[in-house]
């Protein structure tokens, strides 16, 4: 799924990242006259998936969270589930906003089963009930959601976490890296709680942290993630660390 | 099992789509790690590359050969941390480096065997953080390891212990880079005050002017011994402006208590600087900067303009040395300020080798003095042309193929070669 951004860009990006991306690039390139940026107009420039409701570009209708959920739950609504999560996401302050574009990323490569499963835990999150959300989503881990969803919703449960309850983010990070080495989500994983050891301090932590780094690094060199993952291990490495 | 040859341009195919697709899984006796621009990390390159050296393995640097590669040997523990470090090599066997050497043979290159990881010191006041000398960043990101000396080190010897000495932006006329003026009430500066007046006491120096004179002339002793001096920003000018000072007074007054000898200039003994002579001292203490050995004059009203710089391209078989401090896969740099930022062509010594030049501006120079060698490189940081202090350090992990950086680093391994005789000196 991509998406051309608009005037001045010629990336291709993934749609979710393209909304954001067309503010971006409408910051560096010339204005257009009476062109005023909503989130409407940037989902409009995009050619995503398929026709946008007409109810989400009224202007004035934000799509609900159970509606967001509602949409990503069904086949037939699945897309436009994708581009509600859009429109919600840039009505919302950053904080909240990165709950519901974690929600996208996930949405984006699971089924509609879990799908459904992560909008509804994003939304108990969304009202500060991230535990609640994330028992949701433990709850459909133990059901008969496919592989590669399970593991997606298992990143997506320790994203919840890491704010609130950051220990045991990193226990579910840990069995995420256990269950399923070979998920998309393991090399921000593999990230995520090497930055949460080194955040403890300890030399066991540190160990830990450089261990799980340099497996990232032997096993996937040249992901994006490595340079960070090179960073902190020789941080992680250096005497006075 | 046997296979039946395959001849001709077919075999060679072959071997370089293998060479392309298989390169971390073919069994091999070499690692080639390219310098060109197809290398993802040219810096940390440079840390593998000293990493063999200090497991007592043996390394090549192939000179002019796809950017100054490095030959590696085939094992493990080098592809681990190639993997860990970012470095891409290709795997390549008896047959394919023989290729190289032919390439190698018939054009202006050379191979040239690394054996020892030198033993770095890095010239700092204690308590220094790493991110203000490029060298220190340089080293630190590549992963190579160094040890930090100062006055106190310095004056009691341990310079010995040590193959190749980095100095920065150190002033060795003793007058505190003649920050003064524009610093007098800042912490820094007073901590730096009293850091080096105590160490001259503690040395029984008169004052810090003298205490940084007695450190040059270790330094110096230690090249003529047989070292290997690196130097860049003003460490380089007030080496020489402190050696060739001997038998006059340069320093203002807020330094020593005194005022500047008028006649210094004249009384300059250059036969003992390393690399400048007949150069105009600038004994005013309210102008920042030492002498018309730098051509940019940073913190003065008449400072010059950057441009970029030009390295020279030397003949790897008859300049091995000079050609081991240009690899590089640019030609063309940036250029940056430093308190002194390149150094006026009519003020260097006849036997200087100029590395890199813009127009009469010598960026990057070396030469040779008793059985060592040193080499100076003007400017602070390479990847920040207009360094201030209190700027954030420089992250390298947005520059790992920085051309500038690549020369400090040239430096760093320069020291472990064992390359034959220089025929041009």
């Amino acid at each position: 799924m991509s998406a051309s951004p608009g005037p001045g860009c010629s990336v291709t990006v993934p749609v979710w990242s393209a909304a954001l991306l067309t503010a971006t690039c409408l910051l560096l390139a010339p204005p257009v006259p009476g062109h005023a940026l909503t989130p409407e107009a940037a989902v409009r420039s995009l050619s995503g998936p398929g026709p946008i409701s007409p109810e989400f570009l009224s202007g004035d209708s934000i799509p609900s969270a159970e509606e967001v959920a509602r949409l990503l739950g069904a086949q037939d609504s699945r897309d436009q589930g994708l581009q509600a999560i859009i429109l919600r996401a840039s009505s919302l302050p950053t904080d909240r906003a990165t709950l519901w574009i974690q929600l996208l990323a996930t949405a984006e490569r699971t089924g509609v089963e879990a799908g459904g499963l992560a909008a509804r835990a994003v939304a108990r999150a969304d009202e500060r009930d991230a535990p609640g959300g994330v028992a949701l989503l433990l709850q459909g881990l133990d059901g008969g959601l496919p592989e590669e969803d399970r593991a997606a919703l298992l990143a997506l449960a320790s994203h919840l976490l890491t704010d609130p309850e950051p220990v045991r983010a990193a226990e579910l990070r840990r069995r995420l890296i256990r269950e399923w080495p070979d998920a998309l989500e393991i090399p921000e994983a593999q990230v995520q709680l090497a930055r949460h050891l080194l955040g403890q301090g300890g030399e066991a932590a540190r160990e830990e942290a450089v261990e799980i780094l340099e497996a990232l690094l032997l096993r996937r060199p040249s992901h994006p993630l490595a340079p960070e993952a090179r960073r902190l291990r020789q941080g992680a490495l250096r005497p006075d660390s | 099992m046997k296979i039946r040859p395959i001849p001709g341009l077919l075999s060679g195919l072959v071997l370089a789509v293998l060479l392309v697709f298989l390169p971390g899984t073919a069994a091999a006796q070499y690692l080639l790690v390219p310098m060109d621009r197809s290398q993802s990390n040219h810096l940390r390159a440079y840390g593998l590359t000293y990493s063999v050296l200090e497991d007592a393995g043996e390394a090549e640097w192939f000179l002019n050969y796809r950017g100054g590669s490095f030959l590696l040997p085939d094992q493990d523990r080098v592809r681990r941390e190639a993997a860990l470090r970012g470095v891409s090599f290709q795997a390549v066997d008896g047959g394919e480096v023989a290729r190289i050497r032919g390439i190698i043979q018939n054009g202006n290159m050379d191979a040239v065997p690394l054996e020892t990881a030198p033993r770095i010191a890095v010239y700092t006041p204690p308590n220094t953080p790493p991110w203000d000398d490029a060298v220190t960043l340089a080293l630190e990101y590549a992963g190579i390891p160094y040890e930090t000396v100062w006055d106190g080190d310095v004056l009691e010897g341990r310079l010995v212990d040590f193959d190749w000495l980095h100095l920065h932006h150190e002033d060795f006329t003793g007058q505190y880079s003649k920050f003064f003026l524009t610093y007098a009430g800042t912490s820094w500066l007073q901590e730096e005050v009293a850091r080096n007046q105590e160490v001259a006491r503690r040395f029984g120096y008169p004052h810090v002017p003298a205490l940084k004179r007695a450190v040059a002339e270790t330094i110096r002793s230690y090249v003529l011994e047989g070292g290997f001096l690196f130097a860049m920003c003003s460490a380089t000018e007030t080496l020489d402006l402190a050696l060739a000072s001997h038998a006059t007074d340069i320093t203002a007054s807020f330094a020593n208590g005194r005022p500047p000898d008028r006649d210094a200039s004249a009384r300059m003994d250059w036969s003992r600087a390393l690399a400048f002579q007949g150069a105009e001292v600038q004994t005013s203490p309210s102008v920042s900067a030492f002498s018309d050995i730098d051509t940019h004059q940073v913190n003065t009203p008449w400072r010059q303009a950057l441009s970029s710089f030009t390295l020279f391209e030397f003949s790897a078989k008859i300049d091995p040395v000079a050609s081991m401090l240009v690899q590089n896969h640019e030609a063309v740099l940036r250029d940056f300020y430093g308190l002194t930022t390149a150094f006026s062509e009519d003020r260097l010594k006849p036997g200087a080798t100029i590395l890199a030049r813009d127009r009469d501006r010598v960026k990057y120079v070396h030469g040779t003095a008793g059985e060592g060698t040193w080499t100076f490189f003007g400017g602070h940081d390479p990847e920040d042309p207009e360094h201030k202090i209190g700027d954030a350090p420089t992250n390298l992990d947005l520059h790992p193929d920085s051309p500038g950086y690549r020369l400090i680093l040239n430096n760093v391994l320069f020291p472990a070669a064992r390359p034959r005789p220089l025929k041009t000196q």
